[in-house]
């Protein structure tokens, strides 16, 4: 996939106003007042506050004054550096479903961290992309400037499906990866990847900001095959012979949803985020609409 | 068994193949999915099932072949031949019209020709049913059940009539009796032009007899009175065959409607070229014949119609009670139409004799007469009838018609008010007439030999402007005609009826009345009020005893749809008719509407089939 497939110039453009939004950043410190640990970052206005006796008269601001009489003292917030793991299945299941404009799971979970890689290096984050399948986890530094996003956006168009998927494995690698600040974003549809609740719930318990976006296409959730049919694996190759009438069908959607609701549950109990789309959402709907209404970006 | 269609079977052909591919596409389908985790749950709860499921693939296909099969066997129709020795269920359909009897040349008629083919072939019949139908249905008979040897001998006892015959709607009433009644339909018939192949269904095989035909007739006939009290004759002769005939003409008239009287001057002789006609007028004659006469000298193939007869009808006069106060408006309009002898009765105690009709002008009576009875303005109760109350309007009530009644023939009422109406109520058998919003003023009440009809009102200035108006004299004149049955009374001329159409004859109170015509001597049955009727089938002077005075009545065959096919040639095709009796085509039950049922059932079943197996 070319990347001018994985993000157009009139995605990029909206995209511009728009940023990372990380639920652990700290807010309403001015910057010099005690010394942090963390290096980096930079200092910008962020909201005005009455004025309370004991407040600094650096951070007045005299021109509200001047034209209000109102008292008021500027607040800032720090703006820090984070680091943003980007997690993406590349398994044979990811590539095995296409309805949507591009061409499955794969491609709308590449072009879905694409948009959040380039939200990131413009906020000047550092940016890594780890695609896994098959107990391989391919990390690609991105860099911490838009300049980054080229190479990203190559590696990305150049990911092909296949294998079994091994999020748990990806999962652990970030884990003893990650630092303090450090936002996790995994892309996968979750199949066989049961496993990972473990490493996900440590790196839920170290701190970081986590976020699990769940992809499926159309077809998993609404099946229209009906019928003898025989169901093969796409990640182990099992078959399975079945007849498909409208009872196992529900059955199964049910058995989906019972899946999806497990994963948005574990996700609530460790404060991570959890969305779930499918392939037939328009792509820039789902970035422009879902990630800001999933408090993803802002 | 044998097949309309048989080439449509080798579609049976195609049977194995779709079956094969059915089971091949249900075998052969694959899909790659994500994952088998979420299936597996699916299939732990199928598997219970697996031989239920497979069951209902059998099945669904079997249903499938099965309607297949049905379909395509019901487009080849097949038939189900009577085995031998079986004789099919027969519906003889009889065209008793006219044109049958005319004659061929060696004197048989077309009739005779045609019953003797038919019956040649009921003899080779050794069993089965007959129903046998004469038409018209004026002409009957309708006989069902009937053996083969019945049917020979009933066929031998009718002949033709001179009803006319419309044969292409005729044949179409019986498209449902022979649809389910019968396995061939026989129709005896000098037209075969407008007979289907199949009759609701059923294969039809027509018996036409004839040949070379020449038939000259009458084709109009009228004796009309003169402004000078003289009578005058109009004859219309028509050549209704293909070849030149010699004519001649002899008119007849007398004072006796009993026999034909002396020549009305001398025969008119003419040569008509095919298809041509000669029209004769003879004026002056005598204003007091009784009857006249008009016959064809001619050697052609039909009789029925080289004679025509008109005559007056008998009584006339009208016997007519008035009860009550001497209204000089209902008095004046009824002395002044002939025929009408009025008494008039103060009271309903001093009515005595027998009357065809009794007026009650405001005078209730105890009991309603028999016959034809009018309440004018009645009061209290009578009959079904009683008074509630009345409406009434200064500046007068409007009516309007209700339905086409021969009493308000020619009757405008756009001008008629009336200042008051009595509200009458009646049950629902009876009719209003005239109307002023949601009361009737007039209305009329039938119960077996009793009419009576209501006038809401007084017939008086002070009521009603209607005695004032030109409409009341006709609206008495129509009572007086309703009454007697007269057969055209205004132009005064002599008449007649075609055949077939029904000749209204006027009932005295209590008379059992016998017609006497050429056809024989029957009864009438009482009809309603006082009148009843016949349908005659037979040309020729008609003769109705049994009333206080007989009556008489002309009837003529004059229909030229009739003559001339009485003078067409008809080709003889029960020759090919004998041909397929014999191969027994025809004489068996056809499937096709079976298997249709069948394939139906299947197809519903199919679909019940696969809706179970989908929910």
């Amino acid at each position: 996939m070319a990347r001018t497939t994985l993000i157009t110039r009139d995605l990029l453009a909206k995209l511009e106003r728009l940023e990372v939004a990380f639920r652990r950043a700290q807010r309403g410190r001015p910057d010099g007042e005690r010394s942090g640990t963390h290096h980096g970052g930079r200092i910008e206005f962020a909201d005005y506050r009455d004025y309370s006796p004991g407040d600094d008269f650096r951070y007045v601001d005299w021109n509200v004054l001047s034209r209000t009489d109102d008292l008021v003292v500027k607040q800032f917030a720090r703006e820090e550096q984070y680091l943003i793991y980007l997690l993406l299945d590349r398994s044979a299941s990811m590539g095995c479903s296409a309805t949507s404009g591009l061409t499955g799971k794969l491609d709308y979970g590449a072009a879905c961290l694409a948009a959040l890689a380039y939200l990131g290096l413009a906020g000047g984050h550092r940016v890594e992309l780890c695609a896994f399948a098959d107990g391989r986890c391919d990390w690609f530094p991105a860099g911490a400037d838009k300049s980054g996003i080229f190479g990203l956006l190559d590696r990305l168009a150049a990911l092909r499906p296949g294998g079994t998927t091994c999020l748990d494995l990806a999962l652990e690698e970030a884990y003893s990866r990650a630092r303090d600040r450090c936002c996790v974003i995994a892309i996968s549809d979750l199949f066989d990847a049961d496993a990972a609740q473990r490493p996900l719930a440590a790196l839920a318990a170290k701190g970081l900001d986590l976020s699990l976006v769940h992809v499926l296409a159309p077809d998993e959730v609404h099946p229209t095959l009906r019928g003898r049919v025989r169901l093969r694996d796409a990640e182990t190759g099992q078959a399975l012979s079945l007849r498909l009438t409208d009872v196992a069908v529900t059955g199964y959607r049910d058995a989906l949803r019972d899946f999806g609701e497990r994963w948005a549950a574990f996700c609530g109990k460790h404060d991570i985020r959890f969305l779930a789309t499918t392939t037939d959402v328009p792509f820039e709907d789902f970035v422009m609409r879902y990630l800001r209404r999933g408090g993803l970006i802002r | 068994m044998t097949f309309g269609y048989p080439f449509f079977l080798l579609a049976l052909l195609l049977l194995p193949l779709l079956a094969l591919l059915y089971v091949r596409r249900a075998g052969r389908r694959e899909r790659v999915v994500p994952s088998l985790a979420l299936w597996q749950t699916v299939a732990r709860g199928a598997s219970a099932e697996a031989g239920r499921r497979l069951g209902a693939l059998d099945l669904s296909l079997g249903l499938a072949m099965f309607f297949l099969a049905a379909v395509i066997l019901a487009a080849s129709d097949p038939v189900l031949t009577a085995p031998a020795g079986t004789a099919p269920r027969l519906l003889v359909l009889a065209d008793r019209s006219a044109s049958m009897a005319g004659r061929a040349a060696d004197g048989s008629s077309r009739w005779e020709r045609s019953v003797a083919d038919v019956i040649g072939l009921l003899d080779r019949l050794d069993g089965g049913a007959v129903t046998l139908v004469g038409l018209p249905l004026a002409a009957g008979p309708v006989l069902d059940g009937l053996s083969p040897a019945d049917a020979r001998a009933r066929l031998r006892d009718l002949g033709p009539t001179d009803l006319p015959l419309d044969l292409g709607p005729e044949l179409a009433r019986y498209a449902g009796l022979a649809a389910y009644r019968a396995s061939a339909v026989l129709v005896l018939t000098d037209d075969p032009g407008p007979v289907p192949e199949r009759l609701g269904g059923v294969p039809v095989l027509v018996f036409s007899q004839g040949g070379p035909s020449q038939n000259v007739a009458i084709d109009a006939f009228e004796v009309s009175r003169q402004e000078d009290g003289t009578l005058a004759v109009f004859l219309s002769v028509k050549n209704h065959s293909g070849r030149a005939a010699a004519v001649r003409v002899n008119l007849t008239g007398g004072r006796s409607h009993k026999v034909p009287g002396p020549p009305l001057g001398g025969p008119a002789a003419w040569t008509l070229g095919p298809g041509a006609t000669q029209t004769l007028i003879r004026d002056a004659l005598d204003g007091r014949l009784a009857r006249v006469d008009a016959t064809l000298q001619v050697d052609d193939s039909l009789d029925s119609d080289n004679r025509a007869v008109a005559t007056r009808s008998g009584l006339e006069t009208v016997r007519v009670a008035y009860v009550g106060r001497s209204s000089p408006f209902v008095v004046r309009a009824l002395e002044q139409l002939p025929g009408v002898r009025l008494s008039q009765f103060r009271l309903a105690r001093d009515l005595s004799g027998e009357f065809d009709l009794t007026l009650f002008d405001a005078v209730t009576p105890g009991t309603l007469p028999p016959g034809d009875t009018i309440l004018i303005d009645p009061v209290g109760r009578v009959g079904p009838f009683t008074v509630r109350g009345a409406i009434s309007d200064p500046a007068g009530l409007r009516v309007v018609k209700v339905g086409d009644s021969p009493l308000l023939r020619h009757v405008d009422v756009a001008a008629l008010r009336f200042k008051r109406l009595a509200r009458i109520g009646a049950g629902p058998e009876a009719t209003p007439l005239l109307a002023a919003a949601d009361d009737a003023a007039l209305l009329r009440w039938a119960d077996g030999g009793r009419r009576v009809t209501v006038i809401a009102c007084g017939l008086v200035p002070a009521e009603t402007n209607w005695p004032l108006l030109a409409s009341f004299p006709i609206f008495w004149a129509n009572v007086v005609a309703d009454l007697s049955a007269r057969h055209d009374p205004a132009r005064g001329g002599l008449s007649w009826t075609p055949t077939g159409r029904r000749v209204v004859v006027r009932q005295p109170v209590g008379a059992a009345l016998v017609v006497t015509g050429p056809d024989g001597r029957r009864a009438l049955r009482p009809g309603r009020g006082a009148r009843t009727g016949f349908r005659p089938g037979r040309a020729g002077l008609h003769t109705v005893s049994g009333g206080r005075e007989p009556q008489w009545f002309a009837v003529n065959m004059l229909h030229p749809d009739e003559s001339a096919c009485g003078g067409a040639l008809v080709r003889p095709s029960a020759r090919l008719c004998k041909a397929a009796i014999a191969r027994g085509r025809g004489a068996g039950v056809r499937l096709w509407r079976y298997l249709a049922t069948a394939a139906l059932v299947f197809a519903l079943a199919y679909w019940a089939v696969a809706a179970r197996s989908r929910g």
